[in-house]
């Protein structure tokens, strides 16, 4: 073998014994194959071989022909992907729709939940200061000095009537 | 300082890599064979093809090329996973019936043929096809000591093929 190979040359002693043994066991021919000169035919496929390595590394780029798929073939197999998007694509909109229009009940419920929440507090208010304003008024009524206590009876004025200079009484028992 | 030119070919100048392709190439295809390749030829030829058109340097042309030829061949049977074959079946030496009746003998083939598929395909790639330790170690891509292992317990194998009451005579 007169070609260079570096894993034979360094192929320890014991391994080319074993091989050795091996061979003597199967009972094939001990030794390295003997040298075979190449025939023509194989000389000439080998050049072949090697001009079609070289013009293949001139041309790394080169990418293999592929049978395109049609195009009706794309749109077949996309077609029911297509489908379904738009068939999600619909639903979401109208979810968004609905979605949308309780929102806007939501708030209006809000606004009017707001309304008659100021209205109660309002009310409150009010009652609030009355209330205020009657403790202010009995405590002030309290803080007030007060006398000894006095009976006061009403009076009615007695009806004012012209006497006479001279009036006779006569006793109607005698 | 002259620069060192790099050979012409992975195996050398133009003569050696002709040498190495009427050496190498026809025990590839049987190779290929082998592993029930439907067009054995081809795959060495493309193993060929790719090896050369490297632009980076191959350490082991030759662990290279077969560890192409079985990638390729393995390729080409995935298609073919229904008819159910196995590796046993694969690596049977007698699917490279014209290959091996050069190489081996009928018993030989016989003793072969009853080893482990996974140690007869190291036992072969080491004896028959005179591979080193690490460039079958590089093909099946797995350590060197799993191939000394495989190779060893193939040994043994063999050996009891050959001597089946060898036990017996050992201890009495």
């Amino acid at each position: 073998m007169s070609w260079p190979d570096p894993a034979r040359r360094e192929e320890p002693a014991e391994d080319a014994a074993l091989r050795l043994e091996l061979q003597g066991m199967l009972g094939l021919p001990k030794g390295p194959a003997p040298r075979v000169e190449p025939t023509e035919a194989q000389i000439a496929l080998a050049e072949d071989l090697r001009r079609e390595a070289l013009r293949r590394r001139h041309t790394p780029n080169l990418v293999p022909l592929k049978r395109r798929r049609p195009l009706w073939t794309l749109v077949a197999a996309g077609l029911p992907l297509v489908l379904g998007l738009a068939g999600i694509g619909l639903y979401g909109v109208q979810q968004k729709r609905r979605a949308d229009e309780l929102a806007a009940a939501v708030r209006q419920k809000e606004a009017e939940n707001d309304r008659l929440r100021r209205i109660h507090q309002d009310a409150l208010d009010r009652q609030r200061v009355l209330e205020d304003q009657t403790l202010n008024l009995q405590q002030a009524s309290a803080r007030t000095p007060k006398g000894p206590r006095q009976l006061v009876l009403p009076v009615n004025k007695p009806a004012e009537r012209q006497l006479p200079e001279n009036l006779t009484v006569s006793n109607p028992r005698r | 300082m002259q620069s060192v030119a790099p050979p012409e070919t992975p195996f050398g100048n133009l003569s050696q890599f002709h040498e190495a392709f009427g050496a190498v190439y026809p025990r590839l295809v049987s190779y290929a064979r082998r592993y029930g390749a439907t067009f054995p030829e081809d795959i060495a030829q493309e193993a060929f093809v790719i090896l050369m058109q490297r632009e980076e340097p191959v350490e082991h042309p030759t662990a290279f090329l077969y560890g192409t030829v079985r990638t390729l061949a393995l390729t080409e049977r995935r298609p073919m996973k229904n008819q159910n074959l196995s590796l046993d079946v694969v690596m049977e030496p007698g699917r490279a019936a014209e290959a091996d009746d050069l190489l081996l003998s009928r018993e030989v083939r016989e003793q072969m043929r009853l080893l482990n598929p996974t140690f007869r395909e190291a036992l072969w790639l080491f004896v028959v096809e005179g591979l080193s330790i690490r460039e079958i170690a590089e093909i099946l891509e797995i350590p060197e000591a799993t191939v000394k292992t495989r190779i060893h317990r193939a040994k043994a194998q063999l050996r009891e093929q050959l001597n089946p009451t060898g036990g017996i005579h050992v201890l009495a």
